[in-house]
């Protein structure tokens, strides 16, 4: 273990300077770099994006005789510049597994056999037609992914949605970045980031909050890193419960109580006007206020914030007034750029404190200039462009609009071709609503795809048996993977899907850039694209009169065919990308929207004169200014939140509070990066880190098993005493399908955004 | 024991000698580049600080480099020396 953790982070290191010193495209991968995989050099370099996070590395494939044998960094890429991390770098290994699914199954008789995928769409059409005829539309449901194509999210909520006429559709989206989507609209008036990667290299402070860069983000950080290197005076400051890696690189690090960052926030503004940092005529000009009971004012929100001076706030968050009022004199400086994930979005309050973080911004005018934005992170290469953007989530239709307002369903009616009035104005379930749906049988088939709910949902264990409990009128559950996972475990139907470099498609990032994929090998065996899968299932519903004929079958044979309508869909929105033609992703490295015209070259930052398309000819702005045109009055919200702690404080029975997160080897479920060896070593087991003075109090040492106990289940897993977690909190990563930490964590969710609080469960620990 | 991965900016055709020249340097390994302007290279040190003195002295400082920019960095040892390996 020491040997391959530590050969591990050399192997890591020698890529970043192996991708970050390669020329580009086209030319060999330099020997002995360990850079990349491959056990023969490839005869063709094609540009692609990475599969995993939301960051969107560029990437170059290898590819010889048609198979995938290698991938480096884009040296390129105008965002990520060559940089790529280890897991990245062995996604040939994934993709070439022996492990991958290549014929469909049916269970039969408890066991899952193989069938020809005629007989399996089949079944599966028969099912959901059955079901939707017998109990209505809202008796099947729809769950995807983050990391489906723009063009599959779009297609599956096209269908559900305007052709079966059900809003639940949902996905994995509302468990990572939700309650950010919330935080952007209630803000902003429309979602996504209006600044960009660009602004790394210009900001003087970085105020990382409940984000683990470094393990998470790595190719993020390491762009900060260039900038602090390149200008030392360049202040880093980090809020996290827990200690990171950032600890090392932090010029400030503030750990407040879990659940209780919001008083930091509030008190950070507090100081800022107090001490008169803030920028009066920007508030002027482009802000407004809201509290509880309504709109205020700059007064009112100054009121508002005498609950929270430093020492007030440290009463409450345990952050050390000092540290407080240092955090927002440094914020104040500016140019300031803001970073936050999981730490904010995972949480009852995760909608109010994307508020707050907006809030910052707003009061210093440190918005919408270079250097200076509020930026959420995002976990996955497409739940941005792809479910974000596309509306496929049970609330939202495409770009911007929502099922509850009549105008938005019919413009998108008359785009689809659908008869007035089939899209419900009622929004759909949200997905633990969904799931419990399906524990009560309500809904009666479901269709997954590129998720494995059985591992990544919280309170893990009711929607296990929601999905596979036997009983008489068990739900339907249809999974399209690449690997069997532990919800392939429990479906009645797997049917075997094609990986990223077997399909082309769309995936948008974190900074508003779409980029295409191109298919550079085969899917093994019998797998298929999940577009082709979705196709497939739309005509078998349009044959079994459930869907009206030729709706989808027929109209789309190619996503290339698709993208033509999504752009039709954006046009004339505030995400307008009429410009993005598909000969024009192939050529390009990405194209950052509003992109609205062919020669149009994307928008580094929104809502900014001069730079956003959809200001050009508005006189009332000058050039460099910020114009919230998307928001209420075209002014961007200030609010006045209140502080409520987390869903599930500790007590006497469940004295610790549990954080589960993430390590940068590993993603999500690991269901890929687990079946790579180089990846697998370095983490043989999950693992709970308890705080050295917890340890001695339970008498446990690092390698005792510890048994985690929560109201809804328990897993025994390896103490690992460190200091990192606090006293009285713990933490354990996500990734292992042999030690479910789901089984423990909570259900309860943000009432705005409907995103669970992973972040915070309270839990015993006793040795096992 | 913090591991960092950087490259130096050099003149096209000094790739050579300053590689040789920084290989030369305890605790830096020289990393092949593709790109003639570059060196890379992976600086294990006791500390962050430590890396960041010897990225800013003496390779800064070596013949031919022009500049220095870490592109990787684990510092996960200064949060927990007794540890980290075992992880």
């Amino acid at each position: 273990m020491k040997a391959s953790r530590r050969e591990f982070i050399r192997t890591s290191a020698v890529a970043a300077v192996v991708g970050a010193t390669a020329t580009g495209c086209g030319k060999q991968q330099p020997s002995g770099g360990g850079a990349a995989p491959a056990a023969v050099e490839p005869d063709q370099w094609v540009k692609s994006v990475c599969r995993y996070c939301g960051t969107g590395c560029g990437v170059v494939l290898g590819v010889k005789g048609g198979k995938l044998v290698s991938l480096r960094g884009d040296a390129e890429h105008p965002s990520t510049k060559g940089l790529v991390c280890m897991k990245s770098l062995f996604l040939p290994k994934v993709v070439n597994h022996p492990d991958r699914l290549t014929k469909p199954r049916i269970r039969k008789n408890g066991a899952l056999v193989e069938a020809s995928w005629e007989e399996a769409m089949n079944l599966v059409c028969d099912k959901f037609a059955a079901t939707i005829k017998a109990n209505g539309p809202d008796s099947v449901a729809y769950y995807g992914s983050g990391q489906c194509m723009t063009e599959e999210s779009y297609l599956a909520n096209r269908l559900f949605k305007g052709g079966i006429g059900t809003n639940n559709v949902e996905g994995n989206p509302r468990l990572c970045m939700a309650s950010a989507v919330g935080g952007y609209v209630s803000t902003f008036g429309k979602d996504e980031p209006m600044g960009c990667y660009d602004d790394i290299d210009d900001a003087e402070v970085f105020f990382l909050v409940g984000s683990n860069t470094a393990e998470c983000h790595p190719i993020i950080l390491d762009r900060i890193l260039a900038t602090k290197a390149d200008r030392p005076a360049v202040k880093v400051i980090t809020l996290d419960p827990r200690l990171s890696p950032l600890q090392g690189m932090s010029d400030l690090y503030l750990q407040p109580k879990p659940g209780y960052d919001l008083a930091v926030f509030h008190s950070m503004a507090q100081v800022i006007l107090a001490e008169g940092l803030y920028d009066p005529e920007f508030i002027d000009k482009n802000v407004q206020f809201k509290g509880a009971d309504g709109a205020t004012d700059f007064e009112g929100y100054k009121k508002f914030l005498e609950d929270f001076t430093p020492d007030k706030a440290e009463a409450i968050c345990g952050v050390p007034a000092a540290d407080i009022r240092k955090a927002a004199r440094m914020f104040a400086q500016g140019p300031s750029m803001s970073f936050w994930t999981m730490g904010l979005n995972q949480r009852i309050t995760g909608v109010w404190a994307n508020n707050l973080m907006h809030n910052l911004h707003l009061i210093t005018g440190l918005i919408g200039k270079p250097g200076s934005t509020p930026f959420s992170l995002t976990g996955q290469p497409n739940a941005c462009g792809g479910v974000r953007d596309t509306g496929s989530l049970s609330h939202i239709l495409p770009y911007g609009r929502v099922v509850k307002k009549p105008e938005h369903r019919e413009v998108i009616e008359k785009l689809w071709g659908c008869a007035p009035g089939t899209i419900q104005g009622k929004p759909g379930l949200n997905t633990i609503e969904m799931f419990k749906a399906l524990g009560r049988d309500e809904i009666q088939a479901m269709f997954v795809t590129t998720t494995n709910p059985a591992q990544s949902l919280p309170n893990a264990g009711a929607y296990r048996d929601a999905m596979g409990k036997a009983r008489p009128n068990k739900p339907f559950i249809v999974v399209a993977d690449i690997f069997d996972t532990e919800t392939t475990k429990i479906a009645d139907v797997v049917l075997p899907a094609a990986m990223w470099a077997e399909k082309t498609g769309v995936f948008g990032m974190s900074e508003r850039r779409y980029q295409i994929h191109p298919k550079v090998t085969d899917a093994p065996g019998e797998a298929r694209s999940d577009f082709d899968i979705l196709l497939d299932l739309a005509t078998g519903l349009e044959e079994r009169g459930v869907v009206p004929k030729g709706y989808i079958g027929g109209k789309f044979n190619s996503t290339d065919d698709m993208w033509e309508e999504i752009l039709l869909a954006g046009k004339g929105t505030p995400y307008d990308f009429s410009g993005m033609t598909r000969e024009r992703l192939k050529k390009e490295r990405g194209l950052r929207w509003p992109c609205p015209t062919e020669t149009h070259p994307g928008t580094a930052r929104r809502f900014v004169k001069g730079d956003d398309p959809l200001l050009d000819g508005d006189s009332s702005v000058a050039d460099g200014e910020t114009k919230f045109y998307a928001a209420a009055d075209q002014k961007a919200v200030v609010w006045l939140r209140p502080i409520k702690g987390p869903a599930e404080p500790c007590d006497d029975e469940y004295p610790y509070s549990l954080s589960t997160g993430r390590v940068v080897e590993h993603w999500h479920t690991g269901t890929m990066t687990m079946r790579c060896k180089e990846l697998e070593r370095t983490y043989k087991k999950c693992y709970c880190e308890i705080h050295p003075d917890d340890a001695a109090q339970l008498g446990v040492k690092s390698g005792d098993p510890v048994k985690v106990t929560s109201r809804r289940g328990s897993l025994t897993v390896e103490t690992r005493v460190v200091p990192h977690p606090q006293p009285g909190t713990c933490f354990i990563p996500m990734h292992w399908e042999d030690a479910l930490v789901n089984l423990v964590t909570i259900d309860a969710y943000d009432p705005g955004s409907k995103q669970p609080e992973f972040k915070i469960c309270a839990v015993q620990l006793a040795k096992a | 024991m913090p591991i960092i991965g950087a490259y130096a900016t050099v003149r096209p055709g000094d790739q050579a000698a300053v590689a040789r020249r920084l290989a030369a340097l305890p605790a830096v390994e020289v990393v092949p580049a593709e790109d003639p302007a570059k060196v890379g290279m992976v600086v294990e040190a006791a500390s962050l600080r430590a890396a960041r003195d010897l990225l800013e002295g003496s390779v800064q400082a070596t013949e031919g480099v022009l500049a220095v920019w870490p592109v990787y960095v684990n510092a996960e040892d200064e949060i927990n020396p007794q540890e980290s390996d075992e992880r």
